[in-house]
């Protein structure tokens, strides 16, 4: 699944460590995130759209989307 | 901000569940020991061989006295006392990589058990208890390490 978290996270200046202290998961889940390699579960990915204020489909992107 | 205030407080080891303030392994250690030195006394009592009991208690209770003061520590310990805990576990990369390698751990162990009962049932090879549960311990924790540290590595 493609995502927009390292645009999103860079426009707010954060670091990984940073961005995963706020949603509570390891720095290592937000690596593997921005790298496209684990989709997040929903109420993490609900959680990921929260805190950048906006929705998740501005946030993740299936593979196979036309 | 948040997250560096709930840092603070939190411990290398934590403390006891239920909000004490006691240190973990302040009741962990000498826990653990006792049970260690349990175990080395039954090891002593029902051991049948040459080496003297004494010997074989202390190795006993040397061997187990690590892994049950790890034991007792994890019953008692308030993860989220723990310094650099994470809040929310069950939803990082860790734990997809955790269930994605015991998954595979179960499968090798349902193959070599099933392949290996079928030989032995064939052959009429005959092995003692103690090693086939050891092979089996073996294969599951061979089988789970090698899987985590793929999925690791893979990211």
């Amino acid at each position: 699944m493609r995502n927009t978290l390292p645009a999103l996270r860079q426009d707010r200046g954060w670091s990984q460590q940073r961005l995963a202290d706020e949603l509570g998961v390891s720095r290592q889940t937000i690596i593997s995130i921005e790298r496209g390699r684990f989709d997040p579960s929903l109420p993490l990915a609900f959680r990921i759209a929260r805190l950048f204020e906006t929705s998740i489909e501005t946030v993740f992107e299936p593979d196979d989307a036309g | 901000m948040e997250h560096a205030t709930q840092e603070q407080g939190r411990t290398r080891w934590g403390r006891l569940r239920g909000g004490s303030s006691t240190p973990a392994m302040a009741i962990a250690i000498p826990a653990g020991l006792v049970l260690a030195v349990l175990v080395g006394v039954i090891a002593a009592a029902m051991w049948d061989a040459p080496t003297p009991p004494v010997v074989v208690g202390i190795g006993f209770t040397v061997v187990t006295l690590p892994a049950l003061v790890g034991l007792v520590w994890a019953f008692l310990v308030d993860r989220n006392t723990l310094r650099g805990a994470i809040d929310r576990p069950e939803e990082s990369v860790e734990g997809a990589w955790y269930d994605k390698a015991a998954q595979g751990a179960f499968s090798d162990i349902l193959l070599i058990v099933g392949l290996g009962t079928a030989f032995l049932a064939i052959t009429g090879i005959r092995i003692d208890v103690l090693i086939a549960l050891i092979g089996v311990l073996l294969v599951a924790m061979g089988g789970f390490s090698v899987r985590y540290l793929v999925a690791r590595r893979r990211g």
